[in-house]
């Protein structure tokens, strides 16, 4: 089994999956199911992360939140599940429309709809140490 | 030659059996089992992994020929000499496996099998376009210089492969207990893929989960624990090529930044591993969680 063929062939029947999977509902957003979970995910992160206080975004795809260290993590939608990232001072961070905090990473962007709080969270962020103004 | 590559012949299989996962997610509501974008990005690195390995396959041939060549052990083509050399290339596979996730360089190839925080079967396929680069064809030439025939090698490594692609699904909860304790399975194997800081590192069998109850790396499933799949640090996108190179490029930037006495230690020592502590490897993760746990 070699030449072209066989490559096409498999380049169609991925093609045909890949189909099948959005046609089959695969390309929704995952939901955090609350508190627990974000902090769940917070344990990876490099000396762990114990929230003292957090905010969820709108509908659970996403949150923000602080330990008694004053350190911000972000968790953020990617496909269906979440990453979870330490704020960094090389950040751009931006409040959007409607209670919207935008976030640009190298690796990662996000969009996180926290309504009334978007100010004060994104004040945490813009204060973080080491952040040029 | 006597050696046959039975991945492409696989392939139709594996297609259908992704097919029957979808149907059997999408009926049962497990709506998180498959991600399209996710999905897209484990079957382009499959199928770039099969023309890396094409294109590399002259070159692991020669090599293992060239080891092959300098040995005088020969033990040829009989029948005895298949399961043997099946066996044998599961333990050199064991112990790839183990430094793939011990050894930042063989991690760097391999991390990218990992990167996706789904376990479907799609997963299986998410294979690495780097192995070449990283050698890891080096932990078989042992086989080679005990004097099995490098295709004989190749097919049974072939073979290793195309086990392990059932086993990565959820759709099947345990098997008979006999063949847990034997064999490679979707419940060990979800250990394997895990993040859970009682999972890192854990389970790093091929076909026979033996090899991982022998070298005292085996954990198994528990049912209260609720798997997060993935990477520690989970990819922020699903860019193929950043799914496929980020670790090596990650590499580049901590042999730029680092002192000199600390730049070998970045591509030998474990993922994690930094000369200033600011990260974490696996190992001090769980002692972590574990302290806390315990507190």
């Amino acid at each position: 089994m070699s030449g072209p063929l066989p490559l096409a062939l498999a380049l169609i029947a991925v093609l045909a999956l890949i189909g099948l999977a959005h046609v089959l509902g695969f390309s929704r957003g995952g939901v955090l199911s609350g508190p627990d979970h974000a902090t769940a995910l917070a344990q990876n992160l490099p000396g762990g992360f114990l929230p003292s206080e957090m905010q969820l975004a709108h509908g659970g795809k996403g949150a923000v939140m602080r330990d008694k260290q004053g350190r911000v993590a972000v968790v953020a939608p990617v496909g269906a599940h979440f990453l979870v990232r330490e704020a960094d001072p090389e950040w751009q961070v931006e409040q959007g429309g409607a209670g919207r905090l935008v976030i640009h990473a190298a690796d990662f962007s996000a969009d996180l709809n926290l309504g009334s709080d978007c100010g004060y969270w994104l004040a945490a962020l813009v204060s973080l140490p080491g952040r040029h103004a | 030659m006597m050696g046959l590559d039975p991945l492409p012949y696989a392939v139709p299989l594996f297609v259908l059996l992704i097919v029957a996962e979808l149907l059997w997610a999408a009926r049962t509501g497990r709506s998180a089992a498959y991600e399209t974008r996710d999905t897209a990005v484990s079957l382009a690195l499959g199928l770039g992994s099969v023309v890396a390995g094409a294109l590399a396959a002259p070159a692991v041939l020669a090599a293992m020929a060239l080891v092959h060549d300098a040995t005088p052990l020969r033990i040829g083509w009989a029948w005895w000499a298949w399961p043997l050399c099946f066996v044998a290339d599961d333990l050199a596979y064991y112990w790839l496996h183990r430094a793939g996730h011990r050894v930042r360089w063989f991690w760097a190839s391999h991390v990218n099998h990992h990167s996706s925080q789904h376990y479907n079967l799609s997963t299986a396929l998410r294979q690495t376009w780097t192995g070449f680069f990283a050698l890891s064809f080096a932990f078989r030439l042992p086989l080679v210089a005990a004097g099995f025939a490098p295709e004989m090698v190749l097919t049974c490594a072939g073979l290793n492969l195309v086990y392990q692609f059932w086993i990565h699904t959820e759709a099947i909860r345990r098997m008979p207990g006999w063949f847990e304790a034997v064999f490679n399975t979707p419940s060990h194997h979800r250990v394997h893929h895990a993040t859970n800081a009682c999972y890192l590192d854990r389970n790093y069998a091929g076909t026979f989960i033996v090899w991982d109850r022998l070298f005292g790396t085996f954990e198994p499933e528990q049912d209260g624990e609720t798997i997060r799949y993935g990477i520690v640090r989970q990819l922020g996108s699903f860019n193929l090529l950043h799914a496929a190179l980020h670790e090596w490029i990650a590499i580049g930037r901590d042999l730029v930044r680092a002192p000199w006495r600390a730049k070998l230690a970045y591509l030998l020592c474990e993922p994690g591993w930094s000369h200033d502590g600011s990260r974490e490897t696996s190992d001090m993760i769980r002692a972590r969680i574990g302290a806390d746990r315990n507190d």
